[in-house]
């Protein structure tokens, strides 16, 4: 029994309220802040062990500050392709400029002009793997392997063509008015030309990103046989021969090349550039229809990268000025048990505490991680209308306190005038 | 999903479509009716523009014929008159001959006979449209020397030859009736046989002149001064005034006015024989050329039904496709007042 | 979560209809543009709010029937614009200037001749008709000659403008892929690659294949390539002068030859093909009957030696009609309409004889026809009624010309004249059936991808409505949030 102690406990109250004022403060400060997660205050109460009975010491508040991590704010669609946002569970894993990683739900990434990193309005740089040479292999619950994504080394890249696909109909009734030209047969070793029905084209790339354009020349040799020689188109040399061979019903049977034997449909390969391109003849069809013969290869020239373009997976490819794009980058999405518990640092970020539990590391949309949104961003999670009621409880409760304090004051003060 | 959708460039592109195309077939129209023929003969025609052309080419051809045809008859008629000239001449000797005493003949138509000669030599000389009638082919010279130029001489030739004498020598009265028989027989007609007559009298062509007057038929359409009926009627003529008869025994005398009485009847038959042939041939140009207008009437009509077209069908077609026109243009006008802003 | 909710669903709900309304703005501002196709503006609602993604209207069947359409009519309307130049030598059958009436013309003045040989004034009009004939197969040749050297010289220009294309189309295709690599909105640029497009195909029968990315292959209507990644090479060599029987050079793309006699992957529309079946078909086979009929008149008027035998080297000389002059009769018919001429020898103004018409001789008196004298005979028929029957007899003509076989010098002309306004007649039906395809086929896809204003003004008042609405809302939240601050302060 002490008044004293009334004297604390108010004291107390009002501390605890002015605790809840200065988190309402921040939310309300923080309400347009991109990836900002809400902070609330709880209270539990402390209690005086009072011995003998009649007794009573009225004990303190004590307040525990609580930020509603896992509780997401409304994705608002902009205009920025790196503007990312994660639609569910996860974090985008981040590093500060001096390279000590973080998690953050802040996704508004700029392309920073000096370093070619992805920052945040933070300063801090977006990581992923480097998925340009494989795919990413992520180690479980450390961020090993992850750098900051950056187009600069995607800046020039060329391709060599590897397969190609030969498709559609060769007219059977077509006849061959035209003549190939002059070149040293590989089969045969010597010159010859030869006469030709039809000829496409097709566009490859060697090595070095140099177009090679590969002139194809088919021969109707008769009986459902048809004969198709490859020429470089720069200097007419011819690079391969292949004998097609059609069933009774115009598909394809067999394939030969000569010196070499029957091969696979799918596997004639054509030198270019020091580097085999295997082309699949496999749809091609010897009917009597229209010739409609359309050839294609892959491969691409060097050219310079236009833009990021950030996947929902997580994939960031790089897209090349002739529209063509390569997978530069896989950003992962981290998460740990309790997110709720992760140690808040300035700048939306949050690092794990031994209360979170410890880092996973995954892909988006795998494993109930969410999805990466691009062109969106997460906003606050801050109700500024919840806030402000809180805000007036707040100031209720603590002049309730003031009024404790007061009332115990006065009383000690009554107290005091008994001596007199 | 919008199941009527049509775009707003469609629904005013709509009217406008084909009016282009009604304008152009509205200029045809007019030139249709105007002209009575298709406005583009090529285009409505197609392959059949080389039956155009067929026609045509026929009907050219015909125009041609009758144009020629109406030179050959202009020189059929002349000859005719000249042939009739000749034949009247030498029947009026011939009655004057017959009509004379047998003694007297010969002095009688001494005269007569030299100028009838040249009567003869000027009508076988008779040109007309540049051209001698009695030339055959070789037209463009004159047929007939003057009988004095050469064949005066040969005929004074041949008789000194055969008699020893000239025709005015006093020894000619005792040429016996036989001798002068066989001379007129032998030399004297030998000057007047096919080559005689052209080596002294005639450069004229024997071929005489042949012209198609129609598509389908060719005539005969001279005839020259080397035919028979000429020949003997010179020799008539120069016998009658060239041989001297008059100088001559009676028996002989009566021997060449005989002969020359003869003569002047073959002459004279042989002659309407030439005008009967000839007339023939104009009839038979005569014939062509009415056939002929028939002909070009029938190409003409034909003509006609192919490039032509019917003049009211273009005329009521032209005011059709106008109103056609105004409607078009009136629907463009309504159109452009139908928007929904117009109603907001 | 409240208002701050409500207020952000009501900000994603303006958005969306403003991004809509801008859309219909689009529309209406390319409703006159045939090539500008609808865009529609598809709202996917998420979570929080709404976003827009732009979309285009299309078909592709639609599209590739219009560019098959414009192909076809091109390449008819190149035909027909060479075949009425060429029927230009025909004419209308009532001015008599074709060939073939200049050869009735030839033959009624040999007729007249021949009824009357010795007047100098029809022998004359022969003469004045056969150098109207000769004149008039001079100037048909030429005119076939101009057009195809103007058919040479659009081709140039077509080609020209394919180059041209291709360059554009590689950048148009270019930036479909980029937009499409990075989910942008590609609409326009798609709408840029048709009007490439649908102007190629003006040039050239295409064919196109799409590829993934957005990417686009075209092909010739003959299978060859003209860009499949990259522009293939067109090219053409320009023959700059035309004379009798030059053959003009190939179109090649991507080294084929897709033009002329060799070629194994003959185009087979667009403004090109046309021109190319003027150039070497039609206005060729026109040259070859002109020198036909050339060639026919200068072996018909030929004059034989007549001097004893052993005959001389060239028993037979050219007549009244020679190959530019030559006394030689030529081997073939290559070229005759051009050169063939009136022998000089039968025309007085160069110091000949009339009467060479008449006689022949004009090669010197072993060739006189007439057994009379030089000077005698002047109404001599015999060599006109020859050449006459000689002109009416039948000749063989060779099927390259078109209308080969047997026929005389006058049918073959008349069919020659048929021939090309047939020609015409056929060409002018094409055009007028492609043009209404064409019609058709445009109002399809315009019915199917155009704008209608009026409903787009609809649809905007429609979004007007609802920016309405989410303007109220936010007005409301705002007032909401104004009792909430009064009552703190």
């Amino acid at each position: 029994m002490s008044l004293l102690g009334v004297l604390r406990t108010g004291v107390s109250g009002m501390g605890a309220q002015t605790n809840r004022i200065s988190t309402v403060a921040e939310n309300v400060q923080n309400s347009g802040t991109t990836g900002y997660k809400r902070a609330s205050t709880e209270f539990s109460s402390l209690l005086v062990d009072g011995g003998a009975t009649g007794t009573y010491n009225s004990g303190a508040v004590e307040t525990t500050v609580r930020r509603a991590v896992t509780e997401g704010g409304v994705n608002a669609s902009t205009t920025s392709a790196s503007d990312l946002a994660i639609d569910g569970k996860g974090f985008f894993v981040v590093q500060d400029p001096a390279g000590v990683s973080f998690l953050t739900r802040a996704g508004n990434f700029v392309k920073d002009g000096e370093t070619g990193n992805y920052v945040n309005s933070a300063g801090f740089s977006l990581l992923g793997y480097d998925i340009s040479a494989g795919a990413a292999v992520p180690t479980l619950n450390s961020t090993d392997g992850l750098v900051p994504v950056n187009m600069s080394k995607f800046a020039m890249q060329a391709t060599a063509t590897k397969a190609g696909t030969f498709g559609g109909n060769l007219d059977a009734s077509a006849t061959n008015t035209g003549t190939t030209p002059s070149a040293i047969d590989p089969a045969t070793g010597s010159t010859a030309t030869y006469p030709y029905a039809k000829k496409t084209s097709i566009l490859t790339y060697d090595p070095q990103g140099a177009k090679v354009t590969l002139d194809v020349y088919l021969t109707n040799s008769g009986g459902n046989n048809w004969t198709a020689r490859v020429y470089n188109a720069a200097n007419n040399a011819q690079l391969a021969t292949a004998n097609l061979g059609f069933d009774t019903n115009g598909q394809i049977a067999t394939v030969t090349v000569p010196g070499v034997g029957t091969t696979a449909v799918r596997n004639i390969t054509v030198p270019v550039g020091g580097q085999a391109i295997s082309f699949d003849f496999s749809t091609l069809t010897s009917l009597a229809g229209d010739y409609s013969l359309k050839a294609s290869a892959d491969g691409k020239a060097p050219s310079a990268v236009k833009a990021a373009q950030f996947d929902s997976d997580g994939t960031v490819y790089a897209v090349y000025d002739d529209g063509s794009r390569v997978a530069a980058f896989k950003v992962p999405v981290a998460n740990v048990e309790s997110p709720d518990n992760l140690d808040p640092k300035a700048g939306n970020v949050y690092t794990t505490s031994t209360t979170s539990g410890d880092l996973q590391i995954g892909f988006a949309g795998a494993g109930g991680l969410g999805k990466v949104k691009s062109g969106s961003l997460e906003s606050s999670n801050v109700d500024v209308s919840t806030e402000l009621t809180a805000m007036i409880e707040a100031q209720t409760v603590y002049t309730a306190n003031s009024k404790v304090f007061s009332t115990g004051n006065e009383l000690l003060e009554i107290l005091m005038n008994l001596k007199r | 999903m919008q199941t009527s959708f049509i775009s707003t460039l469609s629904l005013w592109n709509s009217p406008r479509t084909g009016l282009a195309k009604l304008q152009t077939e509205l200029a045809k129209a007019n030139q249709e009716g105007v002209n009575g023929r298709h406005a583009d003969v090529g285009l409505a025609l197609g392959s059949g523009v080389g039956l155009g052309i067929a026609l045509r080419r026929e009907m050219e051809e015909i125009d041609g014929l009758k144009a020629d045809n109406g030179l050959v008859s202009l020189r059929l008629s002349t000859t005719q008159a000249s042939l009739q000239e000749m034949q009247k001449a030498a029947d009026s000797v011939l009655s004057s001959l017959v009509g004379t005493a047998p003694g007297k003949r010969a002095a009688a138509i001494k005269e007569i006979a030299a100028t009838q000669l040249s009567a003869l030599t000027a009508s076988l000389n008779k040109a007309s449209g540049g051209q001698y009638l009695f030339a055959g082919t070789n037209a463009q010279q004159e047929p007939m020397a003057d009988y004095a130029d050469a064949a005066k001489a040969k005929v004074a030739k041949a008789f000194e030859d055969t008699f020893g004498f000239t025709r005015d020598d006093p020894r000619a009265a005792s040429i016996g009736e036989a001798d002068m028989a066989a001379f007129l027989d032998g030399a004297f007609a030998k000057l007047f046989d096919a080559d005689g007559w052209k080596a002294n009298w005639s450069s004229a062509s024997s071929q005489s002149l042949t012209s198609r007057i129609s598509t389908t038929e060719t005539a005969t359409t001279s005839t020259t001064a080397n035919i028979e009926p000429v020949r003997i009627l010179a020799m008539a003529y120069v016998m009658a005034s060239d041989l001297g008869a008059t100088g001559m025994s009676g028996e002989v005398q009566t021997l060449v006015t005989d002969r020359v009485i003869a003569l002047l009847g073959k002459a004279s038959d042989g002659l309407v024989d030439v005008q009967a042939g000839l007339g023939r041939s104009q009839a038979m140009v005569t014939a062509a050329n009415t056939r002929m207008n028939a002909q070009t009437a029938l190409l003409a009509t034909q003509l006609n039904d192919l490039e032509g077209v019917d003049q009211q069908a273009a005329i009521s077609r032209g005011q059709l496709i106008q109103q056609q026109i105004q409607v078009s243009y009136n629907l463009t006008s309504q159109l452009r007042q139908l928007s929904l802003v117009n109603y907001l | 979560m409240g208002l701050s909710l409500a207020l952000n669903t009501a900000r994603s709900s303006l958005l969306a209809s403003s991004t809509q309304i801008s859309v219909s703005a689009r529309n209406t501002a390319g409703a006159t543009d045939a090539s500008y196709s609808r865009k529609i503006a598809t709202v996917i609602s998420g979570g929080s709010g709404a976003t827009v993604s732009v979309r285009r209207a299309s078909d592709d069947a639609l599209f590739a029937r219009m560019l098959d359409a414009t192909s076809s009519l091109a390449s008819r309307e190149a035909l027909l614009g060479g075949l009425t130049s060429l029927q230009q030598t025909v004419g209308d059958p009532d001015d008599a200037t074709s060939p073939a009436a200049k050869v009735a013309a030839f033959t009624t003045a040999l007729q007249s001749a021949a009824n009357a040989p010795d007047n100098t004034d029809l022998a004359r009009s022969l003469l004045d008709k056969a150098g109207d004939l000769a004149g008039s197969l001079n100037r048909a040749a030429a005119a076939v000659q101009t057009v195809r050297q103007e058919a040479d010289t659009a081709i140039r220009d077509s080609v020209g403008r394919i180059n041209d294309l291709l360059a554009q189309f590689d950048l148009a295709n270019r930036a479909v892929m980029k937009g499409t690599a990075t989910g942008g909105d590609v609409s326009d640029d798609l709408d840029n690659r048709d009007r490439i497009l649908a102007k190629l195909s003006e040039e050239v029968g295409i064919t196109t294949v799409a590829r993934t990315g957005g990417d686009l292959a075209v092909y010739t209507d003959s299978g060859v390539p003209l860009f499949d990644r990259a522009a293939r090479t067109v090219t053409f060599a320009a023959t700059a002068t035309y004379g009798a029987g030059t053959v003009g050079g190939a179109v090649m793309i991507d080294g084929v030859a897709v033009t002329g006699k060799g070629s194994p992957m003959p185009l087979q529309s667009g403004r090109i093909a046309g021109l190319a079946e003027l150039r070497d078909g039609v206005a060729a086979s026109y040259e070859s009957q002109l020198d036909a009929m050339a060639g026919t008149l200068i072996r018909a008027f030929a004059e034989t030696s007549k001097s004893p035998p052993p005959p001389p080297a060239d028993p037979q000389r050219a007549g009244l009609f020679t190959n530019a002059g030559a006394t030689a009769i030529p081997a073939g018919d290559a070229g005759l309409a051009t050169r063939i001429s009136i022998n000089s020898a039968a025309d007085p103004q160069t110091g000949g004889s009339l009467a060479t018409l008449r006689d022949g001789g004009m090669n010197g008196t072993d060739y006189r026809s007439n057994p009379a004298p030089v000077g005698s005979d002047s109404a001599y028929s015999g060599r006109l009624d020859a050449l006459l029957s000689k002109l009416k007899e039948n000749g063989t003509y060779a099927t390259a010309t078109g209308i080969g076989g047997s026929a005389t010098l006058q049918s073959f002309a008349t069919a020659s004249a048929g021939w090309i306004a047939a020609q015409r007649k056929t060409a002018t039906g094409e055009v007028d059936y492609q043009t209404t395809l064409l019609t058709q086929a445009s109002g399809a896809l315009s019915a199917t991808t155009g704008v209608n204003t009026d409903d787009e003004t609809a649809r905007t008042l429609q979004l007007q409505q609802s920016y309405t609405a989410s303007a109220k809302l936010i007005s409301v939240i705002d007032d909401l949030m104004k009792i909430l601050l009064n009552a703190v302060g």
